[in-house]
């Protein structure tokens, strides 16, 4: 990279940081207030860029400091990503301070793109590092750096291949009421063919449909399960977890459940009240969509 | 074969360089995981390394009697035997097929000749249209104008030193024949006509100037150049290099979690292409001294990808020649500077400004060649064919110019009292004729296109 082109490398981020989105970019009528707030936003931009001056892409201008090839590739990544980083806090501020003005557009700010030319020279050559080096001074710079690279980093919404989907693991709290019902029909089905009538009153969430609102049904998609947690509003001490499996057929198994007090720290009322509280929330919000 | 150290370790060099782009882009995604997962702030976002183009340069060079590996420019170039630039892409791409490393051996490999050049005339083609005495051997067989339809037969180029020194018999011969109508053998009284050597002039334009590297292109048996051949070294070290970058690019990242290959894709090494200028003596190998007769060779390498099909296309062109460009025009302009202006009506009988008007003129369809390198400048010679009068003329100047073509734009200066005129012929005589000293630089070019053709042959 010539000269100091490398510490210039930190203004190209502080540019890409000024480009907006311009498919978002505010463009707030000119009332003193909402100007005075576009200044505090632009003030912390300048605050992120100069964060990243100074994070990261700091380049080795030393001979005596070669950097490896992959490894300067991954510090102005790092720097890009903390950056956007940056930027996303500062956005979530901004949108926080406009809430309840219409009159002025929501925005987020983003980096797009990245483009860069590094010009290099070389200390050593292995087949499986490259080491670079920069030369700080002008001349030494021009004819040293025979070498170069230029490359574009460009943020993209993230693939969902089934491949990563089934490789994240996810945990999905089960609001559809088509899924919700799946689960109830798997658990009668399941306790139908047991025919055991202590098993099906051991179930307390089975007695109406109030009580089958409050229960929270939690997809661990990876294990193939169901976890379901329920609170009697009615019995303080009457909480529980059931895992419940619908391949190949139905299986409803109790996890843990507490129906008295253990002990005297009451932590199990903690549970109880946990999950009522959630429960209730669920409950009507699902009545709701009905 | 010249024992070259450093070139050996260049596949692995250009390999490392392209395989640090997915690893760069396997970087970026674990750096971008967390914001990934983090959906509450900001929009999840992947950082994303979408190519790389790099470019990538090595000189051989001369150093007292040895001749080393250079990543770094010297501060004398003049000795460098082997200038080399590659440049590649590495770019993300979707696949419909399953990568897989490929191998010298399977890459197939295939050469543009100038279509000017017929490599084998036939017995009937000699008799016809060449001088007496002329084999394939001794004899450059050309076709040259816009549709190949005059042929020119040199025989013994590389007699060109002897021009204007010896009796005309021990001169190279040539016979010109328009339009398939056999001519003269020249010299004819120790002269030779203007005509052949501005057909030639044209041609060669026209050649460069449409692009060198297109036309049909032939089999090519790398291996057929000879255990002595550095230029089979050298093509053979710059389609492993490839082979390697690919073989790299393809299935580094295969020891990569699942998660992270979902997340980055695939990447390849696309556009791969060599510029290689080399100083040859006239077996192939690298010439290491001015002693042995050396000549540039000019080449140029692609590697070009159909499906899972590699082919390398290499295709000889004219180092040091010009025909268009920035710096063409730089060095029309240190003509038409106000001493060098001077200098060249003195040498005319002309005025400043009647000799500015040609050069205007004649330099829209004209040719520069470097005939010398030294410390203090490169010799150049330019033949600028015009019409003057409405009849073929043409100015052939030498001189020697300080180039910078690495400025932009390029700077070239003519140093004083340097310019020599070589040949002005004069537009009213019918029959114009070359002098000695403009001819042997015609004979030099025809020796050198003839060495092009045999190290590759």
């Amino acid at each position: 990279m010539k000269g100091d082109e490398l510490h210039e490398l930190g203004d190209i981020l502080r540019d890409a940081g000024r480009t907006l989105d311009p498919d978002s970019t505010p463009n707030p009528p000119e009332i003193p207030d909402d100007d005075q707030r576009l200044t505090t936003v632009l003030e912390k931009l300048t605050y992120v860029q100069n964060r990243m001056k100074t994070r990261g892409v700091k380049p080795p201008l030393t001979e005596g400091k070669p950097v490896e090839f992959s490894d300067f590739f991954s510090s102005v990544g790092r720097s890009l990503v903390e950056a956007q980083k940056a930027l996303d806090g500062h956005s979530e501020t901004y949108l926080e301070r406009i809430r309840g003005r219409p009159h002025i557009l929501p925005s987020v700010f983003r980096i797009p793109k990245l483009s860069a030319e590094i010009k290099f020279a070389l200390k050593e050559v292995k087949a499986e590092k490259i080491n670079l080096i920069f030369y700080s001074t002008k001349d030494e710079a021009e004819k040293q750096h025979q070498q170069s690279v230029q490359f574009d980093i460009v943020s993209v919404p993230p693939p969902q291949p089934q491949e990563m989907i089934n490789l994240t693991p996810q945990v999905t709290l089960i609001l559809s009421s088509g899924m919700r019902n799946s689960v109830f029909e798997g658990i009668n089905q399941f306790l139908g063919s047991t025919g055991d009538e202590a098993e099906l009153k051991s179930v307390p969430f089975l007695k109406d449909q109030d009580n089958m609102d409050q229960v929270l049904i939690v997809e661990a998609a990876p294990l193939k399960c169901f976890f379901l947690f329920y609170a009697e509003p009615e019995k303080d001490k009457d909480v529980g977890i059931w895992r419940l499996t619908l391949d190949p057929s139905p299986k409803l198994e109790e996890v843990i459940r507490f129906t008295r007090t253990i002990g005297k720290a009451g932590d199990e009322r903690l549970l109880h009240d946990a999950v009522l509280e959630f429960g209730r929330l669920q409950a009507d919000f699902l009545k709701q969509l009905r | 074969m010249t024992d070259i150290p450093g070139l050996d370790k260049l596949p692995g060099q250009i390999s490392a360089l392209a395989g640090a782009v997915p690893q760069a882009g396997i970087s970026l995604a674990r750096a971008s995981i967390d914001h990934l997962l983090d959906p509450v702030r900001g929009f999840p976002t992947l950082h994303f390394m979408n190519e790389a183009r790099l470019a990538w340069r090595f000189y051989l060079a001369q150093k007292e009697s040895e001749i080393f590996f250079f990543f770094m420019r010297e501060d004398s170039p003049v000795n460098v035997v082997l200038d080399t630039n590659i440049s590649f892409r590495v770019a993300a791409v979707s696949r419909t097929y399953q990568p897989m490393p490929i191998t010298v051996e399977s890459i197939s490999k295939r050469i543009v000749l100038p279509p000017f050049i017929k490599t084998q005339p036939s017995a009937q083609e000699l008799r016809d249209f060449a001088p007496q005495g002329a084999t394939r051997e001794n004899t450059l067989f050309l076709t040259l104008g816009p549709q190949r339809q005059n042929p020119l037969a040199v025989m013994n180029p590389k007699k060109h030193n002897l021009v204007g020194i010896t009796e005309p018999d021990w001169w190279p011969k040539l016979r010109y024949s328009p339009n398939g109508v056999p001519g003269a053998i020249e010299p004819d009284n120790g002269k030779y006509s203007l005509k052949p050597f501005l057909d030639l002039t044209e041609t060669l334009r026209s050649w460069v100037k449409n692009g060198f590297d297109v036309g049909p292109d032939m089999p090519f048996d790398v291996d057929s150049l000879g255990y002595q051949s550095d230029v089979k070294h050298i093509l053979k070290t710059i389609i492993k290099a490839y082979s390697e970058a690919l073989s790299q690019v393809r299935m580094g990242g295969t020891n990569q979690s699942k998660l992270f290959l979902a997340l980055v894709g695939e990447y390849e090494v696309l556009d791969f292409q060599a510029r290689v200028v080399l100083r040859l003596r006239p077996d192939g190998s690298i010439a290491s001294d001015n002693k042995q007769d050396p000549f540039q060779l000019l080449m140029l390498v692609w590697m070009i990808q159909e499906q899972e099909k590699m082919k390398t296309r290499v295709a000889i062109g004219p180092p040091d020649f010009l025909v268009s460009g920035a710096l063409y025009e730089a060095f029309v302009e240190a003509l038409r500077q106000k001493e060098a202006l001077t200098e060249i009506a003195t040498l005319l009988n002309s005025s400043s400004e009647e000799v500015n008007s040609l050069l205007r003129a004649f330099a829209k369809s004209g040719v520069i060649f470097r005939i010398k390198r030294e410390d203090d400048g490169d010799t150049d010679v330019l033949v600028l064919p015009g019409v003057d009068s409405g009849k073929n003329a043409a100015l052939m100047l030498r001189g020697k110019f300080v180039v910078d073509a690495a400025k932009d734009p390029p700077r070239v200066e003519l140093k004083k009292n340097t310019i020599r005129n070589l040949l002005f012929n004069e537009p009213n005589r019918e029959s114009p004729s070359v002098e000695s000293e403009a001819v042997k630089y015609f004979f030099r070019l025809f020796d050198n296109i003839k060495r092009w053709i045999g190290v590759l042959q």
